[in-house]
Parts: C-alpha cells; sequence; structure tokens
C-alpha cells in the first residue's frame, strides 16, 4: 500500500500550497470515489497530510514511519532514465506462455 | 529378462477377499460410498474387481465417473501427467470418448503440446458437438504465438489456426516495431470468428493514447476471463493504470506482466532489479535488509531521497550502521538527534523522553539547515509544539506549566491560533488576567474576526469583571454565530455572579436587574433553571419563603431531578457563602432520601464528568463532598464495568477518595480481569493514605506489565504517573526499634549480584580470583553502596518515621544529561 502522500499526489518533495491542491484535484479527477473508493481515501488522506508548509515541514521533523515497499518502488519509478517502448515480441510470448502454464488457475 | 511379477498390496488382497464374499449390490453400495468420501484410487479399483464378475453398463458409468472425478483431483494438485494418464484409462476401460475440454487443457498444462494438437486434429468434430471449438482453437492461438508457428505444420492448410496465424504475428511485429498502418491492415484481416480475435481487441488498446483508459477497458472488457489472452490483456490494463493505482498493486504483479508494463511505461532494468530484490525480502521488510537494498540501489531511488529513507531506517536498525556510514559518511549532530528522536518515538517511550529528545534536535537546529529564516523560525515553534503534545499525553493541559512553552511558540510562529487560544486560557483559568490579555491583544491582531478568539475575549473580559466590555464583544459573536452555546452561557454566568455580589451587599433592587438580564441571555430551561436558582436566594432574603421554595423545586426538576437538582442547589448555596442547612430548612426543602436509586446516581457521576475540571476544587467539589453519605447508599446496586469506571472516574477526580475506594474494591470483585480498578483501588487508597505502600508499590509493577504486555498504554501511563508522584517506597522498612530496619543478608545479596552476570563473565572473574576473593571483593563493593544510600538520606529533613516523601513532579524544564547514545551509535 502506498502511504508517502508525495508519491500518492506525484508531488515534487520541494512543493507548494497551490502545486499540492492542484495534483490533489487531478488525483480525484483520475480516481474519483466510485472508481476506486480505496485509493480515492489514500489521496483524500494524503492531501490532509501535506496541503500546507507547515504539514510539510511538521512532516519532514517528525514523521518517523518508513515508506512502504509500494513507495519505495513508485519512488525508483521516477527517477527512471528509460523513455516509453513498445513491449517486444519475447514479452507477448512470455505472457501467452503463461496464460497456457496456468490455464487451471 | 522376465519381469517380476509385482506383488499385491496387502490390503488389495485382504479388500479382495472381502469383497469377493459380498453380493454385487453390497459391493457396489460400498464403491458409491467410496467415491462419497472422494477415495477415488480405491473406489476404482473396487468397481475394477466388479466389472471382472461381470460388465453390467451401469458399473461402467460409475468407473467411468470415478476415473473423471481421479483426474480433475489430480489435475487440481498441478499432477497433470498423471491426469492425463487417468483420462485415457477413463477411454480405454470405460468405452469413453477421449476428446473432451478438460482433457485438451490437462494436456496443455502437462506441455504436452504435440499431442493436444492432435487432439484437436483428430476431434475437431467432437469439439463442435460439445460447443468448446472455438475455446480450444483460442488455446491453440495463443499457443501458436506464444512458441512458433512451426506447430501449426501439423494442421490442414485450410484450418482457421493455419489461415488466421501469419495476419495476427504480421500484426503483432507489426505493434512491437512501431509500424502502426501495418498493424491496422493486419488487424482488418483478423475476423471476429477467428481464434485470434482477442489479440485484435489487445492490439487495438494498445495503440490507444495513454489517457484514454476509458475505450480501453470497453475494448478489453470484451475479452472474457476464460480466453487465454486474458492475462495479456490483464498486463496491458495494468500499463494503462495511473501511477498511484500501478504502485498500490505492484507486488502482486507477476514478472512477466511486470516487465511488460516497464517497458511500455519506460522503467529501466535497475528498476526492475530493485523491484525484484525488494519483492525478496517479502511484505514487511526488517530494517537491516532493507537499509542495505536502499544504500546498494541509492542511484535507482534518489541519491537524497535515499539517504533520507536511510536515516530513518537507522532508527528502527538494530544492526551495525557501518553500511550507512561506508556511503555517506558519519551523520550530523542534527541527524544522530533526529534519528534519537525517531527511535525514542518508534519504541513509544515515556512522553518525557521523546520530548527530551526534540529539545536536542531544538538546540542544534541552526537557520542554515533550513531552507529559509521563515522556515526555522517555523521549525523551531513546531518542535515546541510537539514537546508540548508529548507533556499533554501525561498531565493536565491547563497545567500553568505549560505557558512558557506556549509563549515560545507564539513566539516563533504568531499564526498558531490553537496556541493563542490554550495559552490565554490557562492564563485566564489561573488567574493571570494581565498576561491573558496581553496575547488576546497580539491574537485579536492576527485573527480580528475569528471567533474563537473573540470567545476567549468574552471569557477573559467576564474574569476581569468587564461586563459592558463582554457583553458588546458577544453581541459580535452572536451576530455572527446566533446559537453560540459557550458564549451565551458565559454571559449568564456573568450576570449571574454580578447578582450573587449586588445580593451579599444588599443591594436587592439591583441584583433584581442583574437576574432580569441574565434571563434575557437565557434560551434553555436548564439556563432558566439555573437563574432561577439565584433568584430563588434573593426571594428568600425577601422573606418570600413559599415563592423561593417553590421556585428551587421547580428548578431542581428541570436541572435533572432529585439528585441532580440537589447538587446544583447546594453549590448555589455554597457559591453564596450561605449556611446550606439552614437555608434548606428555611425554604422547607427536605433532605435527600436514604437510598438513591441507581439511574439518578448515575446521572449525576456523568453530569460531574462532563463539568469544567476546574469545578473539581470548588463549589462543586464542596457540595459533593455534603452528599457523601447519601451516595454511599449507592454501593448497593450492580453495575457493569463502564458504570463503574465512569464513577471510580469522577469520585477519584472530585477527591472523595473513600467512595472511590468502595466503589472500586466492589468493581475488582465484579470485574477481576479489568484491570483498572485495581489501579483505582491503589490509587484511592494511596491518596487515603498520603503515601505509596510497598505492598501496593509491588502490585503497580505487576499490574504495569501486564499493562505493557496488553499493550494498554491507558493504564500504563495513569500508573506511571501515580507511581511518579506518590514516591519510592523505602528500601527497608523503617521501625521503632532500629534506624535501619531489616538489612537483606549480604551473602543473599552476592548471589543475586552474580546470577545477574552473564556466565561467561563470571567465568572470566573467576579465572583471575578465587570465590572467596571475589564474594569478599563484592560484599565490599556492597556495603559501601549501603553506606552511601543511608548517607544519602540522612539529611536535615530526613525523618525516619515518616512515610516516604512525595516526589517532586517532574517539570518541564527538567532534562536529564544528554547521554551518550548518540556517541555511541556509530
Amino acid at each position: 500500500m502506498l502511504k508517502d502522500p508525495y508519491i500518492i499526489l506525484a508531488l515534487d518533495r520541494k512543493t507548494t500550497d497551490e502545486e499540492v491542491r492542484k495534483a490533489y484535484l487531478e488525483a480525484i479527477r483520475i480516481c474519483p470515489p466510485e472508481k476506486d473508493a480505496k485509493m480515492f481515501q489514500q489521496i483524500q488522506s494524503a492531501y490532509d497530510a501535506i496541503k500546507t508548509h507547515r504539514q510539510r515541514l511538521q512532516r519532514e521533523l517528525f514523521n518517523y514511519q518508513l515508506p512502504s515497499p509500494e513507495d519505495l518502488i513508485a519512488q525508483a519509478a521516477s527517477n527512471s532514465t528509460m523513455s516509453p517502448q513498445r513491449p517486444s515480441l519475447a514479452n507477448f510470448q512470455a505472457l501467452l506462455h503463461r496464460s497456457t502454464k496456468e490455464i487451471f488457475k | 529378462m522376465a519381469r517380476k511379477r509385482k506383488k499385491p498390496h496387502k490390503s488389495q488382497t485382504s479388500c479382495k477377499n472381502q469383497s469377493s464374499a459380498l453380493t454385487p449390490e453390497i459391493q457396489e453400495q460400498e464403491i458409491q460410498a467410496l467415491f462419497a468420501a472422494k477415495k477415488y484410487k480405491e473406489a476404482s479399483e473396487r468397481c475394477k474387481n466388479l466389472l471382472k464378475l461381470e460388465k453390467r453398463p451401469e458399473w461402467l458409468e460409475l468407473l467411468a465417473t470415478i476415473y473423471s472425478e481421479r483426474s480433475k483431483e489430480l489435475a487440481s494438485k498441478k499432477m497433470y501427467k498423471e491426469a492425463v494418464m487417468i483420462w485415457r484409462n477413463r477411454a480405454e476401460l470405460c468405452g469413453k470418448q477421449l476428446a473432451d475440454l478438460f482433457y485438451f487443457r490437462i494436456l496443455l498444462a502437462a506441455s504436452m503440446v504435440e499431442q493436444a494438437f492432435a487432439l484437436y486434429q483428430q476431434n475437431s468434430a467432437e469439439f463442435e458437438q460439445q460447443g468448446v471449438l472455438l475455446e480450444v482453437r483460442e488455446h491453440l492461438a495463443a499457443l501458436s504465438l506464444a512458441q512458433s508457428g512451426e506447430i501449426l505444420k501439423t494442421l490442414p492448410a485450410d484450418d482457421v489456426l493455419v489461415k488466421d496465424h501469419p495476419a495476427a504475428l504480421a500484426a503483432l511485429e507489426a505493434y512491437c516495431d512501431g509500424k502502426d498502418e501495418i498493424l491496422q491492415d493486419q488487424l482488418k484481416a483478423i475476423s471476429f470468428r477467428s481464434p485470434f480475435r482477442d489479440l485484435r481487441q489487445i492490439l487495438k488498446a494498445l495503440t490507444l493514447p495513454e489517457n484514454d483508459t476509458v475505450t480501453v477497458a470497453k475494448l478489453l472488457e470484451r475479452i472474457p476471463s476464460s480466453s487465454p489472452f486474458t492475462p495479456l490483456a490483464d498486463a496491458v490494463t495494468a500499463s494503462f493504470k495511473p501511477n498511484t493505482q500501478l504502485f498500490a498493486n505492484i507486488k502482486k504483479l507477476n514478472p512477466p506482466v511486470i516487465q511488460f508494463v516497464a517497458k511500455k511505461r519506460g522503467f529501466d532494468s535497475k528498476l526492475l532489479k530493485f523491484t525484484e530484490e525488494l519483492q525478496q525480502l517479502g511484505d514487511s521488510p526488517s530494517a537491516e535488509p532493507l537499509l542495505r537494498l536502499v544504500l546498494r540501489h541509492r542511484q535507482t531511488l534518489g541519491d537524497k531521497y535515499a539517504r533520507n529513507v536511510a536515516l530513518h531506517l537507522l532508527a528502527q536498525s538494530s544492526g551495525s550502521n557501518s553500511s550507512f556510514v561506508k556511503v555517506y559518511g558519519k551523520p550530523s549532530a542534527l541527524e544522530y538527534a533526529k534519528i534519537n528522536a525517531w527511535e525514542e518515538e518508534f519504541h513509544d517511550v515515556h512522553p518525557f523522553h521523546i520530548a527530551e529528545q526534540w529539545e536536542y534536535v531544538e538546540d542544534l537546529l541552526t537557520p542554515e539547515d533550513c531552507a529559509t529564516p521563515e522556515d526555522y523560525d517555523l521549525s523551531l515553534a513546531l518542535i515546541n509544539s510537539y514537546k508540548l503534545q508529548q507533556f499533554d499525553r501525561v498531565e493536565d493541559e491547563m497545567d500553568i506549566s505549560s505557558t512558557p512553552l506556549l509563549e515560545k511558540i507564539l513566539t516563533n510562529d504568531p499564526q498558531d491560533h490553537g496556541s493563542y487560544i490554550r495559552l490565554i486560557s490557562t492564563y485566564r483559568e489561573h488567574g493571570k488576567l494581565k498576561q491573558a490579555r496581553r496575547w488576546l491583544e497580539q491574537a485579536m491582531e492576527n485573527f480580528p474576526d475569528d471567533i474563537a478568539i473573540l470567545t476567549e475575549a468574552v471569557e477573559t473580559a467576564l474574569a476581569s469583571n468587564s461586563y459592558k466590555k463582554a457583553a458588546v464583544l458577544a453581541k459580535r459573536i452572536l451576530e455572527k454565530d446566533p446559537i453560540n452555546t459557550r458564549v451565551r452561557t458565559a454571559l449568564i454566568d456573568a450576570h449571574l455572579s454580578h447578582t450573587r455580589k449586588q445580593i451579599y451587599n444588599s443591594k436587592y433592587s439591583l441584583a433584581e436587574k442583574e437576574l432580569d438580564i441574565a434571563e434575557n441571555w437565557t434560551r434553555t430551561e436548564q439556563d432558566r433553571a439555573r437563574v432561577d436558582l439565584v433568584r430563588g436566594t434573593w426571594l428568600l432574603d425577601q422573606d418570600l419563603v413559599q415563592e423561593a421554595s417553590t421556585l428551587w423545586m421547580t428548578a431542581k426538576e428541570k436541572l435533572g431531578g432529585e439528585l441532580c437538582g440537589h447538587f446544583y442547589l447546594l453549590q448555589e448555596l455554597i457559591c453564596q457563602k450561605r449556611s446550606t442547612t439552614k437555608e434548606l430548612k428555611k425554604a422547607k426543602i427536605k433532605p435527600l432520601p436514604k437510598s438513591i436509586p441507581k439511574e439518578q446516581l448515575l446521572q449525576l457521576f456523568r453530569l460531574l464528568n462532563k463539568l469544567d475540571k476546574n469545578a473539581q476544587t470548588g463549589d462543586a467539589a464542596e457540595a459533593l463532598a455534603m452528599m457523601t453519605q447519601a451516595l454511599s447508599t449507592g454501593i448497593k446496586h450492580k453495575y457493569s464495568a463502564s458504570e463503574f469506571e465512569l464513577i471510580c472516574e469522577t469520585t477519584s477526580e472530585f477527591k472523595l477518595h473513600n467512595l472511590s475506594l468502595s466503589f472500586a474494591k466492589k468493581a475488582c470483585k465484579q470485574c477481576p480481569s479489568e484491570l483498572m480498578f485495581q489501579y483505582y483501588t491503589i490509587n484511592a487508597q494511596t491518596e487515603i493514605n498520603d503515601y505509596l505502600s510497598n505492598e501496593d508499590y509491588n502490585r503497580l509493577h505487576t499490574l504495569i506489565e501486564i499493562a505493557h504486555e496488553n499493550d494498554d498504554k491507558r493504564l500504563r501511563r495513569r500508573i506511571e504517573v501515580l507511581m511518579d508522584n506518590s514516591g519510592v517506597p523505602p528500601y527497608f522498612d523503617i521501625n521503632e526499634d532500629s534506624d535501619i530496619g531489616q538489612l537483606p543478608d549480604t551473602n543473599d545479596l552476592i548471589d543475586m549480584l552474580f546470577e545477574m552476570i552473564p556466565d561467561s563473565e563470571l567465568k572470566k572473574l573467576k579465572k583471575e580470583m578465587s570465590e572467596s576473593e571475589l564474594r569478599e571483593y563484592a560484599k565490599h563493593m556492597i556495603e559501601r553502596d549501603l553506606a552511601g544510600l543511608v548517607d544519602d538520606d540522612m539529611d536535615e529533613n530526613f525523618d525516619p518515621f515518616l512515610p516516604p516523601p512525595k516526589k517532586k513532579k517532574k517539570t518541564k524544564k527538567e532534562s536529564k544529561p544528554r547521554s551518550n547514545k548518540q556517541l555511541d551509535l556509530f
């Protein structure tokens, strides 16, 4: 589960109140409650945690919780330098092969 | 070479012997029973034996059913080759058709691809008859793309798989190579009846823009869950998900899906390696391996982020921290302090220790550590605010000792609304009106129209007897918030206070005027009743006894009936410094009955529980003390644990310790598993005795351990406060016969000391000196320490005949000397 509000709202650590609000509105537009209620709740909590400069500073100082594995993967993905590509024939074949292997799943 | 004939199994032979003695009908029944019990292997053996007697069609049918279920059972255990064998036996022995969708699927699962193709080729008609031909073809279509098209060479040229395969493969290759025009042409060649039709939907979806998730979902929803293309469709769906949704579920995805999504989204190989290694650490990785992983992949994570995570991991890691130092060097003094603070938080130590660690952070923080000078000030304010939150966990929020910290917070952060409210009300509650007004002025400058601040202004004006000013401010509030009960109540209270003063000075006409103003502000029956109580005393002073009596009786009813009403009346009389007995007698108010009903008693305790904390030391406490006798009759009723808790808590708060003790003891008997009542018993006993006995001290120790095991933080904190405030019991029992009571035997102490030393250390010591020398040395050390202990106690205030002194409450300014932990960390 994602825990880091910056990751959830796809924000840089150095951000402004306005940017946080914008990111929040965009996130709930992409993921409204009727689409994924759990994710919507997470977005809401993330916004509540960092919406003001005071809260962000507070979090920087006192948050002692570790990021979740999903947070770490998302953070690493945000630093990925590769540009998007089309999957290769081998990628397709691996998935089709798996479907035969998992025919009884 | 002739094979040795396999000996039949013992159970099989005995079974055969037994069964041959039974009639075929009974045997059939037994086989049915074995089948129902899912003992397929034994059932098939018995059925085969039965068939040796006679080839009855119904027995053949039974054997076929048993084989079918056995084969399915093996497939569910992933024993596909064995499942294939059983299915073949079924066809051979029972004359059943081999061609079946289930058989086709187990052939594929067992990687018997050639046999699967052969089955299709030879049994197309049967599959069509069963209505599963399309599904069979789809599986072979997916397989022909997953492996190579060579496999199709066994099929006739006019087979739909052979005909459509080139277009499907060309479309797939065109997509992978980015040749969208060719892709579109090839897709047109795949008809909606083709076994490759699901691939067509997938490729169409993949060419859509990444934000067109609605169309993607529509295209993919046409693919049924039984389709062999479903895993591919799922990967495509995942690749279109927004980052938040994708990463929230990434650990559930299998490697080929992650590879597919990574390529499409542009996640590099380093990320894939990191994800793979992270997944190997499990769902909740422990700090040490995670620290090593983060340091190893610091470039993938971003150096600054990785360092920050690593610092947090240090706070939770119990192992060596050299790996961090190797990569980043030693953390700064400020970072050390933060790590220690986070560590204390993580281990949920006493709030004072957490506050202390943040004090070190505050000391070390410089403007250079912050982005702007404003951030530096705000950081200091936040740290002090956080320290205060820690103190609040164990202390009364309105404690006057919180004011220096609140002032410090507001100096650094003049926009902290909550701290203004708290500081002003604390000063006011403690009678420091000058300071309250000073901070109020600053608060009103920063928040001129804020209702909470204006309410504080009203209450501060009332506390300063500035009724006119309070009324003006109150009207300002009520214009914005007409149902602000707090302000209304404050105004009524103020006018009633004024009335009491006028009555006391025998200025009855002025008192009557004040009463009328107070009544004008009332909106509820309860507020009117409170005014009536005061008006009753005014009437009594005018010798209008009957009127006063009637007014009081009605007011009592409105204020909650016999018990609650009586409490309010007593409180009013005490407030006016009148003799309660004399006035009640004069107004012919009956004393409380000897037996109080349970509901009335609970109603009063609920009311008391909601009263202002300051009431506990004021008139309310005095009124309640007058009712103790009547309240104590309530012990005969039966209460639930939560009702007992309400009574014990309230009696304890109002310092009715004897009453609290009685109820707590009864609660202990009734609910022995509720540790809270043991705490209430000891607390009340300690308050009555004015010291904590050794026995109770030991009981508290046991209780705190159990509370710790049960993770009962509330009870733990309360015991800690009781132990802190009640002093430590004397180590020795001091009695009249000796200055120092019974000293424990020195030899026993030495034995205890040796038990505390680890075996390896003790062995080392024994190598250096003999046991007798060692005991002599330990004796010397113990005697020296005991002498020191006695000397320390022999100060001028020490009186061995008094109970141990109460330990001074730890103040917020106190702090223990800086630990060496920070230095020892690395």
